[in-house]
């Protein structure tokens, strides 16, 4: 399956899930530099947005930048990835960037995903960002 | 509450009482100004006396080099790298575009896989000069802040200023970090050099004051002076540890003694016996066994070995007991020899316990000028820092040197002896008075000194 196809289905389960996506969208940041990212995902009842990239691993070398983007941007941010290093993997989460990793050496590029798996990855993303907007209407509420 | 993380530096801790955790502090300063060694004291102490692991990222230095040069110090870093508690990242030189990448994987990297406290970056600027804008620095400082406050630990970066630039002009980090500390070696044309440590900036900790004097030397490493240099070493002096004069009745004007590792002028006009005291001091010290160097300015050294023998002396046996004469003819000696033999002597006398003799000091008052007194204050400085203690004698008289020249040197003594003649007609009487004598209890009277069979006494 390509890639492009691997986004496609993930915008689908998304906004049937009632979410607004801008693809390939930007955010300003605080700094007035802008951000780019695969999605922009918006809350249509909160107005919330989160920030979605997918790319293929996250290391140490990837932190900082990641780390930027999202205090610049101010907002929350899920990046899917074949492999995520587990130590950062903790680290990033306690700075309020998820990861979605797939560990496994045969997913070793999104593009090749196999489409039964496709569906679970789907799945488990669109999970991770239901979860989080949860968590902050009931922070909110 | 933010907790406080104390940086373990002699001084710097009673001043600031540390950093806080998550906090990034910069510390600038020209080449040369002592950053590295700075941060590398901060990492060591953490390590060493709070068990705390720390990360040394080097864009500049190599590991060989720093590991010799930090033992030089004092400070040994191998054992504490093989009991997990440093690390050291070479990094040297980033010149390509992922820079920034780099430095992420080895801040990252390290810093989780041995749970570091302290991190240090030294030095940022090259990662800086390829070129990011302010706007991505700013946000590369807060992704780094947010990185170490996860951490738990303080992060400081170490930033190069021109040589000769005195503002920090580096846009923005000034801004954004937690506190900026400015170190200074300041390398005057004549004068011995000077480390000041500048601190702009500490959120949190209180700032009362802006300015210290610090050194770098084994065996501490670093060390920060809390109340100027002088008074710093002045605390570590035991006021019942007495040099005796040897001239008969003189330690008991002075309360007992000199106090050792003090500073002392002996002032008077020409024949009131300044270099016979200042002689018999030399001298009765090395038969005591103490290391004693005698300069004079105002005589040759045939001179002195023959003022010696009229005061039943044996010139060459003091030599061979380790009493080093050096003259000096001030005419031929400039600001810099002057400190050559500066530094000469604390190396002559390294061990505690040690006297520095100078006779006729105010002859360098014309050749040095302005300079003068900065020269006398660093002298005396210098023989504190070795433990040395300091006996100068100097001409009163009007022409040669002014009420306010005494002033000023007296700042710098702590004891002042005044000799003085009184001219009775039939004969010139000689006379000795305690001006000044700190931490004693001196007399205030005006007693003789007598000259008997070619031995000084207060009569």
């Amino acid at each position: 399956m390509e890639g492009e196809g691997v986004l496609e289905e993930l915008v689908k389960e998304l906004e049937e899930r009632g979410f607004i996506v801008t693809r390939r969208g930007f955010i300003e940041g605080v700094s007035g530099v802008k951000h780019y990212f695969d999605f922009i995902v918006e809350d249509p009842r909160s107005g919330r947005k989160l920030a979605f990239s997918v790319t293929d691993r996250i290391r140490h070398e990837h932190v900082l930048s990641v780390l930027a983007m999202r205090i610049d941007t101010e907002i929350p941010h899920i990046v899917v990835a074949n492999e995520v290093d587990p130590s950062v993997q903790d680290l990033l989460r306690k700075c309020n960037v998820f990861t979605v990793s797939f560990n496994k050496p045969k997913f070793s590029m999104l593009s090749s995903l196999p489409s039964k798996d496709l569906k679970q990855f789907t799945k488990t993303v669109a999970s991770e960002i239901l979860k989080f907007l949860s968590a902050i209407r009931s922070a909110e509420a | 509450m933010l907790e406080v993380v104390r940086t373990g530096i002699e001084g710097f801790d009673e001043a600031f009482g540390g950093f806080c955790r998550g906090q990034i502090i910069m510390v600038l300063g020209n080449a040369g100004s002592g950053k590295t060694t700075f941060c590398a004291k901060f990492l060591y102490e953490g390590a060493r006396k709070f068990g705390e692991p720390g990360v040394f990222i080097n864009t500049i230095e190599g590991k060989k080099e720093f590991y010799r040069y930090m033992k030089g110090l004092g400070m040994d870093f191998e054992p504490l790298e093989r009991e997990g508690l440093f690390r050291y990242v070479e990094m040297l030189t980033p010149t390509s575009k992922d820079a920034l990448m780099n430095l992420s994987r080895e801040l990252t990297k390290h810093a989780l896989e041995c749970n570091a406290k302290r991190i240090v970056i030294d030095s940022i600027t090259p990662i800086f000069m390829l070129g990011p804008s302010i706007e991505a620095r700013a946000i590369l400082h807060n992704a780094m802040k947010n990185l170490v406050r996860e951490l738990g630990a303080v992060l400081l970066i170490t930033g190069e200023m021109p040589m000769g630039e005195e503002r920090i002009g580096h846009g923005v980090e000034e801004f954004v970090v937690d506190g900026i500390i400015k170190l200074k070696l300041e390398v005057p044309e004549a004068g011995a050099p000077r480390r000041i440590m500048e601190v702009l900036k500490l959120r949190g900790r209180p700032l009362s004051r802006a300015f210290y004097d610090f050194e770098i030397g084994p065996p501490l490493g670093l060390r920060v002076y809390l109340s100027g240099v002088l008074e710093e070493l002045e605390s570590s002096i035991d006021i019942e540890d007495k040099v005796p004069s040897g001239v008969e009745g003189v330690d008991d004007l002075l309360g007992g003694g000199l106090i050792r590792n003090t500073a002392t002028i002996v002032m008077g006009p020409p024949g009131s016996g300044k270099t016979l005291l200042l002689l018999t001091l030399a001298a009765e010290n090395t038969l005591r066994g103490e290391k004693v160097v005698y300069i004079t300015f105002e005589e040759p050294r045939q001179q002195v070995h023959a003022t010696l023998r009229f005061l039943r002396y044996d010139a060459e046996e003091l030599e061979k007991r380790g009493l080093r004469i050096l003259s000096v003819n001030p005419r031929a000696i400039t600001m810099r020899s002057f400190y050559d033999i500066i530094q000469g002597f604390s190396k002559l006398t390294e061990s505690k316990g040690s006297l520095l003799i100078v006779d006729g000091i105010n002859s360098l008052r014309r050749e040095f000028g302005i300079d003068f007194h900065r020269a006398i204050r660093d002298l005396v400085l210098q023989a504190k820092k070795a433990g040395v203690t300091t006996i100068l004698s100097i001409l009163k008289e009007r022409e040669a040197v002014s009420e306010e020249a005494v002033t000023h040197l007296s700042t710098l003594a702590d004891n002042i002896v005044e000799l003085r003649i009184n001219d009775e007609g039939q004969r010139i009487k000689r006379e000795i008075l305690v001006l000044k004598a700190r931490m004693s209890q001196a007399s205030n009277m005006i007693h003789e000194l007598e000259l008997v069979d070619g031995r000084l006494r207060v009569r």
